[in-house]
């Protein structure tokens, strides 16, 4: 049986495990809190900016005039991935889910013998992807000097994505992150950007109110301009979900953490006590029996 | 009341301005513009400008660099870039706005378009602090 200082010392290393965990949960909560409520903030401008858009998609009748990030290249070669994950780990499966997700996708395209390219931002998915898929990271993006993330981060991975595709280095364009479903569920999501694909239901809406619109200036024109918007308020929002679903992610470890902490200090408390009795019972048999053979 | 159009402004971070008004002016790229009751479907861009929603003697004043309008069935959706009322027109920010525009425009190789727009900001943001 493990000694009686053995013992001690674990549960004080134990308890101050628990400590942490527990300081790390309160913190994700109210991260957590905050973090929704940015991506709820932000999900009524891309849901306008959708919905123009494809109110516009309908209104273009000449696909071939139409601009390239809308229609896309009519090739189906070259796939660029951007891969969303956190630069900070210790939150359950948050990335792990992520990454699975997208080498699902990568084997796919493997597979089928198509160039595949790929950027990572934030560290995690890096660390997770480089060992299989070093080869075909072209860009990696760090998020360690942004406490919050802002705007023109997600513009700043935009520009990079336009500045390849303009190059004609990719033909369509797939976006991993996290969505934020509720604190203990976060779905992996795979999101094409380029070309645009307008979610089916906002269709629907869109023929009935399908008036004529007037355009100032002409319909390609503000697609042109529309279009790279998109994608940056995309990018934008889906950092934020990624945000809400890292700290919800995070919360929910934590806790499970604190939780088995405790498990494991009753554990060892029970282990403690039962050897101290044991070492008195030993020494009062040893003083009895001594006292008898007198 | 029956002459109300719905105006709802919209930024990346939040639902900033929403309210039922008389009528709305803002600067379009093609020329500034006052929407009311029963305009036209609607689709334009926005320069750097003033946006001001009336309604009866009331009217409340906001500013932005850019972005887009859509109007329909008098719905009026202001997806914008950045946003400052009336309060915020003193704002580091509005500052830091106008100081990356002049900083542009020392960049010799951006296009025309480019030096008007950063031109209408300075020229907008100074308008609003005198």
């Amino acid at each position: 049986m493990a000694s009686l200082k053995f013992l001690r010392n674990r549960i004080s290393s134990v308890k101050s495990t628990q400590k942490i965990t527990k300081a790390m949960k309160m913190v994700a909560a109210a991260k957590l809190r905050k973090a929704q409520q940015n991506a709820e903030n932000a999900r009524p401008y891309s849901e306008k900016l959708n919905s123009i858009i494809s109110n516009l998609k309908n209104s273009v009748t000449d696909m071939d005039s139409a601009p390239k990030l809308l229609v896309g290249n009519q090739k189906n070669e070259t796939h660029l991935c951007v891969v969303l994950s956190s630069d900070r780990g210790l939150c359950g499966g948050f990335n792990t889910n992520i990454c699975r997700k997208a080498k699902v996708f990568f084997e796919k395209i493997l597979n089928e013998r198509k160039t595949l390219k790929v950027i990572v931002v934030g560290s995690k998915a890096n660390d997770q992807l480089k060992r299989k898929y070093n080869q075909y990271i072209i860009d990696k993006i760090s998020l360690k000097d942004e406490k919050v993330i802002s705007f023109g981060k997600a513009q700043e991975i935009t520009d990079k994505i336009l500045n390849l595709f303009a190059r004609n280095e990719f033909d369509i364009c797939t976006l991993f992150y996290n969505q934020f479903k509720s604190v203990i569920s976060q779905i992996p999501q795979a999101q094409q950007l380029i070309p645009v694909s307008i979610e089916q239901k906002s269709n629907q809406q869109s023929l009935a109110s399908n008036s004529e619109y007037e355009y100032e200036p002409d319909e390609n024109e503000i697609l042109e301009n529309l279009l790279p918007k998109n994608i940056a308020t995309q990018i934008y929002a889906a950092f934020l979900e990624n945000q809400a679903s890292e700290q919800g992610s995070r919360m929910t470890a934590m806790d499970n953490a604190t939780r088995n902490a405790g498990d494991l200090i009753a554990k060892l408390t029970i282990n403690y006590n039962r050897t101290r009795q044991a070492v008195i019972t030993k020494e009062l048999i040893e003083i009895i029996s001594g006292a008898e053979s007198l | 009341m029956a002459d109300n159009i719905n105006l709802e402004i919209v930024t990346p971070k939040q639902v900033a301005y929403s309210k039922a008004v008389d009528s709305v002016v803002v600067s379009g790229i093609e020329g500034d513009m006052e929407i009311f009751k029963d305009h036209i479907s609607l689709i334009t861009f926005l320069k750097p400008g003033k946006i001001i929603a009336k309604s009866g003697n009331d009217s409340d004043t906001f500013f932005s660099t850019g972005g887009i309008v859509e109007f329909s069935n008098n719905k009026l959706s202001i997806l914008l870039d950045n946003f400052f009322d009336s309060t915020t027109f003193q704002s580091e920010e509005l500052l830091k706005l106008k100081q990356n525009a002049e900083k542009k425009l020392n960049n010799k190789e951006i296009s025309d378009e480019e030096i008007y727009l950063n031109n209408q900001i300075i020229e907008q943001i100074n308008n609003l602090k005198s």
